[in-house]
């Protein structure tokens, strides 16, 4: 029951990952390789508030989320001067270069250490300490966040997404600002990794930048690519099999220092297998062209 | 003080070496020359002229007095020919680090020899850039399959016979070869066929790497491994040390670079040179872009191999070397201009520069965010000048 | 050299003016002193050779390219130097020669997107005004719904725009300026690659535009189908307009 828990959680902490990515690759069209860079500001942020400050863990959040907003102001301006390849690249280097901020300013982020006793979070009083706790803390958080998006995806804000993703030109003869638009899809996308972020901290109780690497991007990525770009369902599709692909492979029986390597390795091929054949992914609206 | 120290095995050697050692021999050795005696005592506070990186501004100045300028003459000429005094800085050192003077030419040489292994990668990444317009992440587990593949064939030989060596080097590059050859043929092609965007190469590339590189580390596993390559001691050479090691990665790399330029300057270069400016007119002139392609990634591959397998007798490969200098590679490729040559080089030159620096000063991990802080920095500058948006208007 | 079609018209009737425009590239003259005006509810074509700068005039008006010198007039006011959103918020609509639409999305989802000062385009208003942009909404539906209808488009609306022909694509185009309500209209070449039968209906389309109106300016190759519907052509010849008719409507 225990490991079943500890699967719902993984899950759902991917889900709000999936579903912020989403935002930015699938709807606007914004192929960004910071996701796991802001991901891992928001941990860093809700971590050191609640080990060195001791603060509660709403406002712990709520300044994670709000750091991640002013931290991706970089991305914002290279969104809005660079096209394409270049603004794959840029972000490639912001994800390269928040990481070894994270792992070298070792006053302050500890470093390779990493920072650890991580308090579980207590709100109003109620300390989320056990494990079904944390699930249903966990559960909440992602239903809020599943319900914004789904909400998210109905208002006319999706349409223009998506015109920043189809025709950027075609916006601007209608009089309306593809930056305005992209800014607004990164600022959202960030801020909802800081939640994740957020949730990875208190549940591990022990964060170090090897979570947050550039082949972390990479997978969240290819996350939302095989569930399906464009679509919520896609999302959920993605994160629910990224989590439980290994898991599958445990029925299989296959010695533990086999299987991290032999998962990424099946992982990679349906991706690569995706993208050459069926570039919508499983649930998606919009295929990659 | 551990920010003279260099954090990499090697050049700890040779820095211990440089400051007591070489220094102390080349004092000697010039006092022989110049037939003088030991040079007239140093008042008790006094500090050396020492050049050094970036400190100048916190340190005091200080004027060269009579004594310090008669102490001059038993100075290297490095140090004498300082046109102003202000160039020079004074560090309160002992006198074992007195010639750092030498350090600076370490550094100038390790950059050197580093920069020409990451020309020939990003020559390499260049070529099949160009061609396939593919974002060649795949390039580094290409990189990283050619030493393991070497490390796998050497346990058929018996060890220490040159021949079986060079069979299984020509083994290895093969292998690498037909390896290139499939991920063109089932992944690159059929993508290019669907004038697939770049996003997407970008992705399938990047799952290739990811496919290859865990397969490695499954058969290999994690850790890195070495190859001693058994070519005796270093060798000091005008206050430099070279390890036998970075002599042979020099050369080799040099002459690869160099048959690579030489390649590039023939006549039966214009195909591929045509084919990276403008694919379809290219094909409308007659040539064959398959076989460009083909040729390009061969070539690409060749040269990551080689990188790899002198990488391997020096610091050592682990599955996961191959994105680092991939992206290096690459942000070399993309200073230097995309499609120049001779940019190419310069700029890997200066990045490998860069990466020496900041592995000796700081410390091993920002090397590579000074490298893509360096990158965004050289897009958004360029692009300040490429023509905005609005030109680009009916484009597609 | 100065045109103008008839003097004693105010200058509130001439909706573009456009004032002595020089552009050169690089040293390259593509216009030179051109100026012209278009009066209100007119439909004005375009006609030039390959080069002759038509494109260009057209990006100078709507705001992607700054002239060398002289002036651009917008009912009266002056539009040097804004950006082309600015300029498209002013009324100046423009028609692509490839139809610049977002295909992914569904026909209908591109006449709403096209419409004019959506309230849910600016993210404070979902704080302050929720109800107002779920009522605006289901307005600019209705109008997209009975637009389509205009423009022949009417089963089609939930259909993928990029699934539609080249020709349906220009008409949901044209649709999509509708839906802007804007009172010019620059159309880049609107009769071309589609049939005849498409042709006499975006004509009419232009025509049932010209009675609301609005002013239409197009470029167009296709001088017959272009003078039946226009007022005035204008002939530009290496950047200098050359010849300047008025037709009988």
């Amino acid at each position: 029951m225990n490991y079943l828990l500890h699967i719902i959680i993984i899950c759902e902490i991917y889900l709000i990952l999936a579903l912020a990515m989403n935002l930015l690759g699938g709807y606007s069209g914004l192929l960004s390789l910071t996701q796991a860079a802001f991901y891992g500001i928001g941990a860093y942020i809700t971590a050191l508030l609640l080990t060195k400050v001791g603060v509660s863990f709403p406002l712990a959040l709520s300044v994670a989320v709000f750091f991640n907003l002013i931290a991706c102001i970089p991305v914002i301006w290279f969104s809005i001067r660079l096209r394409d390849l270049f603004f794959a690249l840029s972000t490639l280097a912001w994800q390269i270069v928040v990481f070894s901020l994270l792992y070298n300013w070792i006053s302050v982020t500890n470093g390779p250490f990493g920072i650890s006793g991580i308090p579980k979070p207590e709100m109003f009083g109620f300390r989320f300490g056990s494990l079904g706790e944390f699930a249903l803390l966990g559960g909440v958080i992602t239903g809020i966040t599943l319900i914004f998006f789904i909400g998210l995806h109905r208002t006319p804000l999706s349409r223009l997404f998506q015109g920043v993703r189809d025709d950027q030109l075609a916006m601007m003869t209608f009089g309306k600002k593809p930056s305005y638009y992209k800014a607004l899809a990164i600022l959202i996308s960030s801020g909802v990794s800081a939640v994740a972020g957020a949730l990875f901290a208190t549940y591990f109780s022990y964060i170090d930048p090897t979570s947050f690497t550039l082949n972390e991007s990479i997978l969240i990525i290819s996350m939302v690519l095989i569930g399906g770009l464009g679509s919520v369902k896609g999302s959920v599709a993605g994160a629910l099999f990224y989590v439980l692909l290994p898991e599958a492979l445990r029925f299989v029986n296959i010695p533990d220092a086999v299987a991290a390597n032999l998962r990424m390795m099946i992982y990679a091929l349906i991706l690569i297998l995706l993208v050459m054949y069926r570039p919508h992914g499983f649930f998606g609206k919009y295929k990659f062209e | 003080m551990t920010t003279l120290l260099p954090s990499n095995g090697r050049t700890f050697n040779q820095t211990v070496l440089t400051t007591r050692q070489t220094g102390q021999n080349l004092l000697t050795n010039r006092q022989t020359l110049l037939k003088k005696t030991k040079p007239p005592p140093r008042a008790k506070n006094e500090i050396l002229w020492l050049p050094a990186f970036g400190t100048s501004r916190f340190l005091p100045r200080y004027k060269p007095t009579h004594e310090k300028a008669a102490r001059a003459k038993f100075y290297p000429r490095f140090v004498r020919e300082q046109k102003t005094t202000e160039n020079l800085v004074l560090l309160p050192l002992p006198k074992t680090c007195y010639y750092n003077q030498s350090m600076l030419l370490q550094l100038i040489f390790n950059s050197i020899v580093a920069g020409l292994l990451l020309s020939a990668m990003a020559m390499g990444f260049n070529l099949i850039f160009n061609t396939t317009k593919v974002f060649h992440l795949a390039h580094g587990a290409i990189y990283v399959c050619g030493a393991y593949s070497l490390m796998h064939f050497l346990t058929f030989f018996e060890r220490g016979s040159t021949f079986g060596w060079f069979i299984a080097l020509s083994f290895s590059i093969l292998f690498v070869i037909l390896l290139s050859w499939l991920i063109e043929l089932l992944i690159y092609r059929p993508l290019s066929r669907r004038n697939a965007s770049q996003a997407i190469t970008l992705i399938s590339s990047m799952g290739v790497y990811i496919f290859l590189v865990n397969l490695i580390a499954l058969i290999f596993g994690n850790e890195t491994k070495f190859l001693n390559p058994n070519l005796g001691d270093s060798i000091s050479f005008l206050n430099i040390i070279i390890v036998p090691i970075q002599a042979v990665q020099l050369l080799t790399a040099a002459v690869f670079l160099i048959a690579v330029l030489w390649i590039s300057n023939s006549k039966k270069f214009l195909q591929v040179r045509a084919m990276m400016s403008n694919e379809t007119v290219a094909s409308v002139m007659g040539v064959n872009s398959n076989a460009i392609r083909l040729f390009a990634m061969v070539l690409g591959s060749i040269l990551a191999a080689i990188v790899a397998i002198l990488r391997l007798y020096d610091t050592g490969i682990d599955p996961n070397a191959g994105m680092g200098i991939t992206l290096s590679a690459a942000v070399a490729v993309i200073i230097g201009g995309g499609s120049s040559i001779r940019g190419t080089i310069i700029a890997s030159l200066l990045i490998a520069f860069l990466q020496t620096t900041t592995e000796w000063f700081l410390s091993a991990q920002w090397k590579e965010g000074m490298t893509f802080l360096l990158l965004i920095i050289v897009i958004l500058w360029r692009t300040e000048g490429i023509v905005s948006f609005k030109m680009r208007v009916e484009e597609k | 050299m100065v045109f103008s079609v008839n003097t004693n018209l105010s200058k509130v009737e001439m909706i573009l003016e456009m004032r002595h425009i020089s552009k050169s590239f690089n040293g390259l003259k593509v216009l030179e002193d051109v100026s012209f005006s278009l009066q209100l509810g007119t439909i004005t074509s375009l006609f030039g050779e390959n080069g002759s700068g038509k494109t260009t005039l057209f990006h100078i008006i709507s705001g992607f390219i700054k002239a060398n010198s002289g002036e651009v007039l917008f009912k009266g006011v002056n539009l040097n130097g804004n950006s082309s959103v600015e300029i498209a918020r002013l009324g100046v609509g423009r028609v692509w020669q490839t139809p610049r639409i977002c295909k992914n999305l569904s026909v209908l989802d591109n006449l709403v997107l096209a419409s004019k000062s959506h309230p849910g385009e600016s993210a404070i208003n979902y704080f302050i005004r929720p109800r107002l942009i779920w009522q605006e909404e289901k307005k600019r539906k209705a109008i997209a719904a009975g637009i389509s209808e205009d423009i022949g488009l009417a089963g089609k609306l939930q259909k993928t725009a990029g699934s539609l022909s080249f020709g349906q694509q220009k008409l949901l185009s044209t649709g999509m300026l509708l839906m802007n309500d804007c009172e010019l209209l620059l159309m880049d070449e609107p009769f071309a690659g589609v049939n005849a039968l498409m042709i006499d209906h975006i004509s009419e389309v232009m025509l049932g535009l010209k009675k609301q109106g609005k002013t239409i300016c197009m470029i167009e190759h296709n001088r017959t189908k272009a003078k039946a519907i226009s007022d005035i052509t204008l002939t530009l010849v290496k950047g200098v307009i050359e010849h300047k008719e008025k037709l009988s409507a």
